[in-house]
């Protein structure tokens, strides 16, 4: 709860009062003494008033769905409803619209209700941000009836809401400029690489150096060269850094940086399924999990849940991820690819690390 | 319209017609008090009807039916119910005469012409402000100037109630009314009084809170003054032992004085007729033995000049003093002269215990008060008598002497023994003729004051009135050596004041009229302790500051004995306090008439005395002072402005320019640009909103050098966004566009110089 003072009121009402008291002082008898109480007894009701509005007024909130989609129009609806006998006047609707605007409203908007009146507001909301947070309405805030101050409360039942982020090319760039400059792990989209094999052929003119075996080329007297074989490639492993909030600091920034995040991994994964190749994703949900994709449908299934399933149970979980994060981006073994994703990097880290 | 508005309305009609009696009042017209209360009555009923109806059938339609109710219809219904209910109160309406319809007619008309008239301003908002206000404005002034006509009665609380409720929602108009609704029954069943809010219990324990806070703070600072004393000496008993520098006023309480007599004396001049009051004054000695011997020598010389009690009581009288220590730490006693009676009712120090006294020490005083401004005591000092030997009066002479004429009862005061002894010795008075260390210069002027006076009393009244010339100044910083405590000291002392300061305090003047004084060959001495003027209006006690610390000098005047003079020029001479009290020249007129008749007769005071005509001349001297260390501070101040302002203006030239100099090609650049942003703003004249683009300057560049800013504006570009967020890598830039952009700086200037 937040009561804050309305400057210019509080002057006008302070001065009456002064004034009042100084006519009363001055003048007795029914005039002076009236104004006097009037003033003191009208600030009174209005606090009576701010006590019995909070306490009459019911707060309905509906959305089509709680899985949702950011930039994704949803069906919102609001209703409000005095249930008290006296009406409510100008009270003030904050929305969290910072990170869901909702269609044909604006920050602070106002609205009165006769006594038992019910008011309903049907529009469309749609989330900024993926994450899980909350949205709709956040807080009321009741106005005196001197305009002098208002009393804000966040209103008990918040509407939570699970946002999947776009599925998006985000992270192709990024993954492609690895590509390009890394002669390891992730070179094409072939799933296997060369190793010099066990077979032989003639040399053709063209072929390398390193290829020619030279013992088998004097015995044959003639120059052969191994055969390339396939190998499997190693599997790759995205590990997701999420930070550990509490959720009362997630702020505008905060959410924006999860949207990224969020929206970053999903491509990843989204990148190496368009690929063919299986990705192993380590994330925390509440414990630290491990899931395979390789396929469209397991894609769809983590691509449903990741926006909600993030979170930490413990200290001890999200250091135990930053230890294996720590682990990997050390390890150089050429068979095992990690894709480490940091929501929020440090000065000297980066966003996404490719180790292998 | 719901039922809140339909209030609003009916309190609005009951507003109208109160307005509208009041104003037919305002305006001259009569009008009974019946007449009132039975137009409002019927006027009451009738929209209170109205509003039950409206309520109970709004009730059940909107319960039963979805039709709305028509707040005209019900109107009808209780004017008909009023008809017959007010026809024997209203005066108008008389039951079975032929007008009772037409005028019964008449009131529904104009109930039904108000009612409209509200139902279309309550569509028209100002109309409403502007009843209402009318409203307010009639209703004030005829509350303040008691021309109401509903006073003393239910209507006027109704109507105020009515009127601040529908001023209130007026100015706060969309919130709904029922709220003041709820706001004005309050009002109408809360007892409102009759008087004025009575500040006075909160003054008097905002005044005791006060006051305890101060003591508390002055006795922490009495607790600690003698740890921490400060430099130069602050005004106050125990500091005029002192006789140095500079003398501060202190405002600390040092003394508590308790008197049931009167504070001020009443006379008539003769010459106008008009009377006068004079304040009285009052001198406190520092003793440290009591002397009873001048009260003695006193009583000899009127005893002597044949004083009798009618005579007595011009120029004396028993006075009563309860004196009580405050911030003062002292062995000293404080006491009026010519003591007749002390006791301290402590009882954990008895006076003269050579003890220190400390905070809460009382002393019950009685002493015979004489008038030295008397010409009748003035007569009997210059011409003393000496027929009359200390030793040709006995003690019970004396004792029934005193007795006669004062009705004082010198036996409780002075043993025989102690009078005996009085009697045959003779005072010792060679150490206070001690001149030593006295010049020449200041011999030739203690006789050249006195040339051509015989008498003593009247040598020493020349000598005061000779140092009442020089005039009074605290700021003496240490122009004045010497110190009282010794007749070397004493000489420096008046030998520096009289001839090279020519002004200084009481301590000083005193010095000078106690040297002046011996060197004439009067025996005189100095006094410390404390000089109060009392108020006009008497009080329960009555506090000497710090600043009421006072030396003068007293003189020996032979067959009289010790006679105070005030020759500091501040304060008021005894002439100038007298009591003003004469003979009577009825021989039936009593004299010394009792406090009632005193007041009785001078009940019809004209002017006060002007008790402060002295400070003219000698305050003149500090004012110039003041002038003079107030146009001293003022330049000081004006200089060290001016320094800090200088200061100010080449640091930041200072700081800029060791800021360039250090800065990298970009950074001077990005500065030199802020430069030129700079010089363009001043040479504009129309407004510029800066939304912080660069190219938004480039119509302020005068047309010659608009391709120079061009470029240079975009090597500012090139600098401020190429580079990549968190890239470390810094934009290069070359001497030769650095020297582009400086150019382009030192062009502008140059040319607004030239402008």
């Amino acid at each position: 709860m937040k009561i804050s003072f309305n400057k210019a009121g509080s002057i006008i009402y302070i001065l009456s009062l002064i004034a009042g008291l100084v006519f009363a002082s001055f003048y007795g008898g029914s005039l002076p003494f009236l104004i006097l109480y009037g003033l003191i007894f009208i600030l009174i009701i209005s606090i009576i008033y701010v006590i019995l509005s909070y306490r009459a007024l019911s707060i309905y909130q509906e959305l089509d769905s709680h899985r949702l989609i950011k930039g994704e129009k949803h069906n919102y609806l609001l209703t409000l409803e005095n249930t008290g006998k006296l009406p409510i006047h100008n009270i003030e609707l904050n929305f969290h619209l910072d990170r869901c605007e909702i269609e044909e409203i604006k920050e602070g908007c106002s609205l009165s209700l006769e006594a038992f009146e019910r008011k309903t507001i049907e529009s469309k909301a749609f989330c900024l941000y993926g994450g899980t947070y909350d949205i709709g309405l956040k807080s009321i805030g009741y106005r005196d009836i001197l305009g002098i101050f208002t009393v804000t409360v966040n209103i008990a039942y918040t509407f939570r809401a699970v946002v999947s982020p776009r599925i998006s090319q985000i992270a192709d760039p990024f993954l492609d400029i690895e590509n390009t400059v890394n002669s390891i792990g992730i070179k094409s989209s072939l799933r296997r690489e060369e190793i010099p094999g066990n077979e032989m052929r003639k040399y053709i003119p063209g072929d390398p150096l390193s290829r020619v075996n030279w013992k088998v080329s004097a015995r044959l007297e003639d120059l052969m060269v191994r055969m390339p074989d396939k190998l499997d490639i190693s599997m790759i492993t995205l590990i997701l850094l999420a930070v550990n909030l509490p959720e009362s600091s997630f702020d505008r920034e905060f959410l924006i940086r999860r949207d990224r995040f969020l929206e970053f991994a999903i491509s990843s994964v989204w990148h190496f399924v368009r690929l063919g190749m299986p990705v192993d994703v380590i994330y925390p949900s509440d414990h630290i999990t491990r899931t395979t994709i390789s396929s469209y449908e397991e894609f769809m299934d983590f691509y449903n849940i990741l926006s909600g399933a993030i979170s930490y149970s413990s200290k001890e979980e999200e250091d135990k991820l930053l230890s294996l994060a720590g682990e990997r981006r050390e390890a150089i073994n050429g068979y095992e690819t990690s894709l480490i994703i940091t929501e929020a990097p440090s000065e000297e880290e980066d966003f996404c690390v490719i180790s292998s | 319209m719901s039922f809140p508005l339909e209030a609003r309305a009916a309190l609005t009609v009951l507003i109208i017609l109160a307005i509208a009696l009041e104003l037919f009042s305002l305006s001259g017209g009569l009008i009974l008090k019946e007449t009132v209360k039975a137009c409002m009555s019927a006027a009451l009923a009738l929209l209170s009807l109205y509003l039950l109806l409206y309520y109970l059938y709004s009730a059940i339609l909107d319960r039963y039916t979805a039709l709305k109710v028509k707040g005209e219809l019900f109107l009808a219904l209780p004017i008909l119910i009023l008809a017959f209910l007010l026809r024997k109160s209203f005066p108008l309406l008389k039951d079975g005469e032929e007008g009772f319809i037409i005028s019964y007619g008449l009131l529904a008309l104009i109930l039904y012409c108000l009612w409209f008239l509200v139902k279309l301003t309550l569509k028209k908002r100002y109309l409403e402000i502007a009843i209402c206000l009318i409203g307010d404005i009639v209703m004030i002034y005829a509350f303040i100037y008691k021309k109401l006509i509903f006073s003393d009665s239910i209507w006027e609380k109704l109507i105020f109630a009515a009127l601040f409720a529908l001023t209130l929602s007026l100015i706060r108009l969309r919130v709904p009314f029922v709220y003041f609704l709820i706001l004005m029954l309050i009002l109408l069943f809360t007892p409102l009084k009759e008087e004025p809010i009575n500040w006075k219990p909160l003054i008097e324990k905002g005044e005791k809170l006060i006051e305890s806070s101060e003591d508390l703070a002055r006795s922490i600072s009495y607790q600690f003054s003698e740890l921490f004393k400060l430099p130069g000496y602050h005004s106050g008993y125990s500091s005029l032992e002192n006789t140095g520098g500079s003398l501060t006023m202190s405002e600390r309480t040092e003394l508590k004085l308790k008197t049931m007599d009167r504070t001020s004396f009443f006379y008539t001049d003769e010459e106008s007729g008009k009377s006068y009051r004079v304040k009285r004054a009052i001198y406190l000695k520092g003793v440290k033995e009591l002397e009873k011997e001048p009260l003695l020598d006193m009583l000899l010389s009127l005893y002597a000049h044949g004083v009798k009690r009618n005579d007595a009581t011009l120029f004396a009288r028993s006075s009563r003093l309860d004196i009580s220590y405050e911030y003062l730490k002292t062995r000293d006693e404080i006491l009026p002269e010519n003591l007749i009676y002390l006791k301290s009712p402590s009882g954990d120090q008895a006076p003269f215990s050579k003890k220190e006294h400390k905070r809460g020490y009382e002393l019950n005083t009685r002493f015979l008060e004489l008038d030295y401004g008397s010409p009748y005591l003035a007569e009997i000092i210059k011409k003393p008598v000496y027929d009359i030997k200390k030793t040709g009066l006995s003690y019970e002479n004396m004792s029934s002497y005193a007795f006669e004429v004062y009705g004082i009862s010198l036996r409780d005061w002075i043993n025989e023994e102690d009078y005996k002894l009085w009697q045959e010795k003779d005072r010792a008075m060679e150490e206070y003729l001690l001149t030593e260390g006295s010049g020449e210069r200041l011999k030739d002027l203690a006789l050249e004051i006195t040339k051509g006076l015989d008498s003593e009393y009247e040598r020493s009244l020349a000598i005061e009135a000779y140092l009442r010339q020089y005039p009074y100044r605290t700021d003496t910083k240490s122009l004045i050596g010497g110190s009282s405590a010794d007749p070397e000291g004493m000489s420096k002392m008046t030998e520096d004041f009289l001839f090279d300061t020519g002004a200084g305090y009481c301590v000083h003047h005193a010095v000078a009229m106690v040297m002046l004084l011996r060197l004439n060959g009067i025996p005189a001495r100095l006094n410390i302790g404390y000089r109060y003027v009392f108020p006009y209006e008497k009080q329960d006690s009555y506090e000497l500051k710090g600043s009421s610390a006072h030396a003068w000098p007293e003189a020996y005047i032979s067959g009289f004995g010790w006679v105070g003079f005030e020759p500091s020029s501040i304060y008021s001479t005894s002439v100038e306090r007298t009591w003003h009290r004469h003979p009577p020249k009825n021989k039936g007129e009593a004299q010394g008439e009792g406090e009632e008749g005193y007041r009785e007769k001078y009940k019809d005071i004209l002017y006060p005395t002007p008790e402060v005509n002295f400070y003219e001349s000698s305050y003149a001297a500090i004012d110039r002072e003041k002038i003079r260390t107030f146009i001293k501070i003022s330049l000081i101040l004006l200089l060290t402005l001016l320094m800090v302002f200088l200061l100010t203006l080449l640091g930041s030239g200072a700081l800029k320019l060791i800021r360039y100099n250090r800065a990298d090609m970009a950074a001077k650049v990005i500065l030199d640009i802020e430069d030129i942003k700079r010089i363009l703003l001043k040479r504009n004249d129309k407004a510029f909103n800066d939304r912080g683009l660069i190219s938004d300057y480039l119509p302020l560049v005068p047309k010659s050098h608009i391709k120079e800013a061009e470029e240079a504006f975009a090597i500012y570009y090139r600098i401020r966004y190429k580079y990549k967020e968190n890239s470390k890598e810094k934009v290069i830039v070359s001497p030769l566009e650095l020297l582009k952009v400086r150019t382009l700086r030192d062009q502008l200037k140059s040319l607004k110089k030239r402008k």
